[in-house]
């Protein structure tokens, strides 16, 4: 009886609500081995809606939106300037590499944010091979905890190949990618489309792992 | 109880116990202090040509084209002997192909395989033509003793393709005619010297062919008849030279030897077996060739304990000038997997003029190898070690993108947006933060209260915007969120500005930062847009 029931739970098609309960636990908390499950985004609304109480580690998280400059930046600020500050606190630190940013990053601006410069990498190629090169070399060094990337066009075999990586070099990785992905499947954890209102964003979370899609809407994010 | 105090008592006569008889204690002699290993390489003239352990090709290899000095396997079953005259050889063997002896290439073979041994001892001597000596008895201990050191050089000479014959012996010289009579024997103690050597020829003392002659007319065929005569009649009939040498293989009198000084520099030379065409075959033919280059590099590098900084590599052709490719580390390495692919990388992007028939690999910059200390719990690292950690990841991007695709940002205390960022070095942009990641040092709390309302990404130009009916245009008529910031001067290098700083958002709600020229035309521009 024991067998067949521990068999039948194995099933993935089933669902257990103690693992959502787990996961949004995972958050925040030292497992001992300085290996946390997420990152906690800096807003408590997303946090709160999020699987796993913020940003997946050693996993890709989509950030979709039609222009460039509609807050994605300034939705991973928190998130960033708490891994460049890592060291600082004596915590595992590590280097966040930007990878083919569509325009320059305004130093004196991440800095009055609190972002610790001498943690930051920019890696500038525009051939769209070099660019999902370059990411995946980052990924999987384990010396970056988060890359950012711009990429312009990849295959389902690549980003799982992106996936991958990340998980071995444990990092975050975000992929700034255009509205028009969202028809084809991801391998990605986490795919959030950024909508601006007027005073506000509207965030979209079209794939969460562990969780469910919903919308929310975060207020003016200065 | 009296019973009791007799079974404690340590004294087996006392216990009650018999006696049990004492083995024989074994005295024997201590082995030699200094044990010289000598490795006869006797078809040395043959290995070097890479082609000599094919099968199917006979081959043989003769001196001024007079007679066969070496011949191969193939060649040895169709009849051709060593001495043999070249019209015999190729009587017996019509295909037989004869290479010229090259000395130039035997001696090169030894430096490499003096390169190689260097991990064994550093107390290494040639003897010409063949014979590398090496001095083993410091090694003993950390390689498990003599028969197992014995056996992984033999291993070693084998993986190459070396034929040879080894002997060990307490003095160089009976090492040297142990080895090249042939005969592998290890004598261990000084004592053992005289009888074993008893049995070799008496031409190991290469003698002229006057005393050859008088040793065969009284009778003397090995070296044991040479001991049994009284010494100075010895001296007085056949010359001192032969009694010196005599004592010395046999540790009467100090047997000295020029030893190989260790090189400071590392260079390596390897031919390629054709020509290599410029095809993807040909690709893969050059990479193994570099990674054969790269394993005597390795070895110098552990030998030493150090790490390199610098290598130059030179591709030479036929008849045009070498090419050139030159790879500056970061981080000093040892690790050869990485250096095998940061030079992969830059042979992808290299063009190659012509055929390649060999190789160079130099490497002039060496530095002592750093030590990193780790820490117990591991997850703790400080920025230096971070840096480090980060040079690998970083070589690989530059060389594949290119110097200047990586870089780093530093902030200086500027108002113009332009010039307040600089690109640098990754490991120059640490300096100007402290502890605390704070840059207290450029930035005044009123500064960062400013330059938190900054947008965080910059055109590198300015776009000029199109006008519509006095207003600028981007993506839709823009509305003003902000009031003007006045940004001017700047006539210190030539770069003055007066600009008028607006945020303004479009109909898709994107925040942008623009400015109006306040000279000139007095154009509008966009210079940055919140992300």
């Amino acid at each position: 009886m024991k067998g067949s029931l521990a068999s039948l739970l194995k099933n993935p098609r089933i669902w257990r609500g103690r693992e959502t309960h787990s996961y949004s636990q995972g958050y925040g908390q030292d497992s001992g081995q300085g290996r946390k499950r997420s990152i906690s985004t800096g807003f408590t609304d997303l946090d709160r809606q999020l699987a796993g109480g913020g940003w997946p580690r050693a996993a890709l998280t989509e950030v979709i939106s039609e222009h460039h400059g509609v807050g994605e930046l300034r939705l991973l600020m928190p998130a960033l300037v708490r891994l460049s500050q890592a060291q600082a606190n004596q915590e595992a630190g590590g280097w966040i590499a930007w990878i083919a940013p569509p325009y320059q990053p305004y130093a004196p601006a991440l800095v009055a944010r609190g972002l610790n410069l001498s943690r930051v990498l920019m890696v500038h190629t525009r051939e769209p091979n070099d660019v999902l090169w370059a990411t995946e070399q980052a990924l999987r060094s384990g010396t970056c905890t988060a890359v950012l990337s711009w990429i312009t066009q990849a295959d389902n075999r690549r980003l799982r190949r992106l996936q991958l990586a990340a998980e071995t070099g444990n990092a975050l990785g975000f992929l700034f990618r255009s509205p028009e992905v969202l028809t084809q499947t991801s391998p990605a954890a986490l795919r959030i489309e950024l909508k601006p209102q007027t005073d506000q964003l509207k965030i979209q979370l079209h794939k969460q792992r562990g969780g469910s899609p919903l919308t929310l809407v975060l207020p003016n994010l200065e | 109880m009296p019973g009791s105090s007799k079974s404690l008592s340590l004294f087996p006569r006392e216990r009650g116990e018999a006696l049990k008889p004492v083995p024989p204690v074994q005295v024997t002699a201590p082995e030699a202090d200094r044990l010289w290993l000598a490795i006869d390489f006797h078809a040395l003239p043959l290995e070097v040509f890479a082609a000599a352990d094919d099968p199917c090709r006979v081959m043989a290899v003769a001196e001024r084209q007079t007679s066969v000095l070496a011949c191969n396997q193939a060649a040895w079953q169709m009849g051709v002997r060593p001495g043999l005259s070249l019209k015999t050889a190729y009587a017996l063997a019509p295909d037989l192909a004869v290479l010229e002896r090259s000395p130039y290439r035997e001696q090169r073979a030894l430096d490499e395989l003096a390169g190689w041994a260097e991990q064994f001892t550093s107390v290494i001597s040639f003897e010409s033509p063949d014979v590398l000596l090496l001095e083993v008895g410091g090694s003993r201990k950390l390689f498990g003793g003599l028969d197992a050191l014995c056996a992984r050089i033999a291993e070693g000479l084998k993986t190459q393709g070396y034929s040879v014959h080894m002997a060990v012996a307490p003095t160089s010289l009976a090492a040297l005619w142990l080895a090249r009579s042939s005969q592998s024997k290890k004598i261990r103690q000084p004592a053992h010297l005289a009888a074993v050597l008893g049995a070799l020829p008496v031409q190991c003392l290469r003698c002229s062919e006057r005393v050859q002659e008088m040793f065969v007319s009284m009778g003397i065929r090995c070296i044991a008849d040479c001991l049994r005569l009284p010494r100075d009649g010895f001296v007085r009939r056949f010359g001192h030279k032969h009694m010196e040498l005599l004592d010395r293989a046999l540790g009467r009198l100090p047997d000295l030897r020029e030893t190989r000084s260790v090189p400071q520099q590392f260079t390596a030379e390897l031919e390629l077996p054709a020509d290599v065409s410029l095809g993807i075959q040909g690709r893969e033919l050059l990479l193994a060739g570099i990674q054969r280059l790269l394993v005597q590099l390795g070895n110098f590098l552990l030998v030493r304990q150090s790490a390199a900084r610098r290598l130059d590599l030179k591709l030479f052709h036929l008849a045009q000038p070498c090419t050139q490719l030159t790879l500056e580390l970061l981080h000093p390495t040892c690790d050869r997997e990485h250096l095998h692919e940061l030079l992969n990388e830059r042979l992808e992007r290299l063009e190659l003029p012509a055929p390649v028939v060999s190789l160079s690999l130099a490497c002039a910059d060496i530095v002592a190898a750093g030590h990193h200390n780790q820490t117990l719990f591991g997850y703790q690292t400080r920025q230096q070690d971070v840096l480090v950690e980060l040079g690998p990841l970083l070589e690989r991007l530059r060389a594949r993108l290119g110097q200047c695709a990586v870089h780093a940002l530093i902030v200086h205390a500027e108002h113009r947006p332009e010039h307040a960022w600089q690109q640098v070095d990754p490991g120059k942009a640490a300096a100007l933060v402290d502890k605390q990641g704070r840059y207290g040092s450029i930035y005044t709390p009123a500064d960062l209260s400013r330059f938190r309302e900054r947008p965080l990404w910059l055109l590198t130009d300015p776009f000029r915007l199109s006008q519509q009916q006095g207003w600028p245009q981007y993506r839709g008529r823009l509305l003003i969120r902000r009031g003007p910031e006045r940004l001017e001067t700047g006539w210190w290098n030539n770069a003055d500005i007066s600009r008028d700083y607006y945020v303004v958002s479009n109909p898709e709600s994107v925040h942008l930062w623009i400015f109006r020229e306040r000279r000139d035309q007095r154009q509008w521009f966009l210079h940055g847009l919140f992300g």
